[in-house]
């Protein structure tokens, strides 16, 4: 169950999608956002606040993406809570719209 | 309509003045809103969680892969000149704007016995004669009852058009001399017949008391709404709740979620405004001369408004009220052809014997019934062309049933439920898991295969109603359904503040979708004027429904 987050947030990282969400279900990495699939309430009022659209309903997701459902789910035991936007990662502009960014993940 | 954007309700707010604030989007509340706002008034609603509709609302699952009905799973009186229709036509909503679905007019409700079922019908004729049939040596007796019905029937006409008391008060005798009974008490005058009392009292899942305290007036007034044919909102109970919203919206009105109300501001006895707290806008305040508080009683009276402008009496008198049990709810997801296997458009309700006293004794205990009461509803039979209730080909389940409300009693303690920790406790999880196998098995002497037929499944606690509406001991029907809680006895409308009204399951038209959204219009009306009530509910014109569609 869940939303994800994808490859668009990578070295982006905008957090603009923390704010809205009612279930704290967000984690935070270096250059990277995931969401605990045990605590999202699958209400989607993320998705239109990434500037990136890097969020998902995991029943959108095909072949190509899938695996960013395990991704979360793996890193979002790991990683602690984020529950405050803050300004995006330095160099957003270079990195938004850059396809297949996911080699550049800092887990 | 559809071509305007939806306007942004969770972070941005233009105006700080408003004519009313309504605390809480549940159903009253935003019947309350939509009325007022279809009047000229400027309304504001306010609300913590992310959706708009109180316990009329859904969640969803696995993305946008199920669609599950929190609370309304079926509406009485739903025909053109149905209460319903009035209510949502008095808040700029036209009939044709939400299409109810009837489900099986000849047994909407299905009571489940061991070796014994009995549909209840449409029609108030129609299910006086099925009983008459069945029970031939109970005719004085089933007269008797529904007798009793008819005449809270027209007693409750008297409210929105009260000349017409000097006709009517003549012929409610029997109401009259058992006005104040519990259900037990009436129908020992009635019969001695177990089966046929179990039947009458088989829908008492609706209020949650057991017929030995359960109000004879408030179960009639419940009955009767029923009678009138069971309906279903297309679109499920979160379009109902989103309409209402919406009307409030069109007529320039706004609503704000996300948002919790923290204080309400009164000043030399009158209210002043409301203070919320949202994220995006931080600690917030907000003015008017109505508040309309739709939100818990005991938070609204105890918490919300400073003690020092309620009487000792008012505040004594609230926490003394005895909250209605709670409830847990299944949701499942199952790949079982419901309709091959011969499935209706009807609610199950599931009884381990004619005696509903021994569960309820559980709950009052704070133990888990051995033998619970199972309600079956099914979305997706209710709504069949509703692609959003779950993937192709999978049908959308809720198996209910009355549970302990006490942190204890589900293995948690009061800080974990504050806190919100409660979610990762195991022994909280195990419960959860073994309540749904419990109703799980119950189900199955009515759904066969059920178990075998599982491809998802969840589990709500009344935890999580209060984590996302605020009730108190998470129950869904305000105060419980007693004579001593009965009508004049639970809090009117109009409060010694000035400006401050009340709305909801706890008020006097009291909980349910249809007693909420009546306690709304009766909230607009206290804010501008008698006439609105006579205006949307004037029930003397209203017609009975007949077993004929």
């Amino acid at each position: 169950m869940a939303y994800v987050v994808t490859d668009n947030c990578i070295n982006c990282k905008h957090t603009e999608c923390v704010d809205i969400c009612p279930a704290d279900a967000f984690r935070e990495g270096s250059n990277f956002l995931v969401i605990d699939p045990n605590e999202c309430v699958d209400c989607g009022l993320c998705v239109p606040e990434c500037p990136e659209e890097a969020i998902f309903a995991e029943s959108e997701l095909d072949d190509s993406d899938i695996h960013f459902v395990e991704l979360n789910a793996d890193l979002a035991v790991k990683w602690p809570e984020i529950l405050e936007s803050k300004e995006p990662l330095s160099d957003h502009q270079k990195w938004s719209g850059q396809p297949e960014k996911i080699e550049f993940l800092v887990s | 309509m559809s071509n305007l954007k939806t306007p942004d309700r969770i972070k941005t707010l233009d105006d700080d003045r408003f004519d009313v604030i309504v605390v809480g989007a549940g159903i009253g509340g935003l019947t309350a809103a939509a009325t007022l706002a279809h009047r000229g008034k400027k309304v504001l609603v306010l609300d913590m969680h992310y959706e708009m509709g109180g316990c009329a609302t859904v969640f969803h699952r696995k993305g946008k892969a199920y669609e599950f009905d929190v609370g309304l799973h079926y509406i009485g009186d739903c025909g053109p000149e149905g209460l319903i229709p009035r209510i949502l036509r008095g808040a700029g909503i036209d009939y044709n704007e939400i299409e109810f679905l009837e489900q099986d007019p000849e047994a909407f409700d299905t009571l489940c016995f061991p070796g014994y079922r009995f549909g209840i019908p449409r029609g108030f004729e129609r299910f006086k004669e099925k009983l008459l049939a069945e029970f031939p040596q109970e005719r004085k007796g089933i007269i008797r009852y529904f007798k009793y019905l008819d005449q809270v029937w027209k007693f409750m006409g008297i409210h929105s058009n009260p000349k017409s008391a000097l006709w009517i008060l003549p012929q409610c005798l029997l109401l009259a001399r058992y006005a104040n009974a519990t259900v037990k008490e009436f129908l020992d005058t009635c019969t001695q017949d177990k089966k046929l009392r179990a039947i009458l009292t088989g829908q008492l899942g609706v209020y949650h008391q057991p017929p030995s305290r359960a109000s004879m007036a408030g179960h009639a007034g419940v009955t009767n709404h029923f009678l009138q044919g069971s309906f279903y909102p297309s679109g499920g109970g979160q379009v109902f709740s989103d309409k209402l919203g919406e009307a409030v919206e069109r007529n320039g009105g706004k609503i704000l979620l996300r948002s919790k109300v923290t204080k309400i501001l009164v000043e030399n006895g009158a209210v002043k405004g409301v203070e919320f707290e949202n994220k995006k806008l931080g600690t917030k305040t907000v003015y008017a001369d109505n508040v309309i508080a739709n939100a818990d009683i005991k938070h609204t009276l105890l918490e919300l408004v400073d003690s020092k402008w309620l009487k000792p009496k008012t505040l004594k008198k609230t926490r003394d009220y005895e909250m209605s049990p709670a409830m847990g709810i299944v949701y499942l997801g199952i790949d079982l052809d419901m309709i091959k296997e011969g499935h209706k458009n009807t609610n199950y309700r599931i009884y381990p014997d004619y005696d509903y006293e021994i569960a309820y004794s559980a709950i009052f205990k704070e133990k888990f019934p051995e033998n619970p009461h199972v309600f079956i509803g099914n979305a997706t039979l209710k709504d069949p062309q509703n692609k959003n209730l779950a993937p192709e080909g999978i049908y959308n389940l809720q198996l209910m049933s009355v549970t302990p409300a006490s942190p204890e009693a589900w293995g948690l303690t009061e800080e974990e439920v504050k806190d919100g920790s409660y979610r990762k406790n195991p022994e909280y999880l195990k419960k959860k898991q073994w309540y749904a196998e419990q109703l799980i098995k119950t189900a199955e002497s009515v759904i066969p295969g059920l178990s075998k037929h599982i491809v998802y499944q969840d589990v709500s606690t009344p935890f999580s109603v209060t984590r996302f509406i605020g009730s108190s001991g998470g129950t869904s029907y305000g105060i419980a359904f007693t004579p001593e809680q009965f009508l004049h006895r639970r809090p009117s409308e109009k409060t010694e503040v000035k400006g401050l009204y009340l709305c909801g399951a706890s008020t006097r038209t009291g909980h349910g979708i249809f007693g909420a959204m009546t306690g709304g219009v009766e909230a607009a009306a206290a804010v501008a004027g008698r006439n609105v009530r006579y205006d949307v509910l004037d029930l003397g014109k209203r017609a009975v429904a007949s077993a004929e569609a």
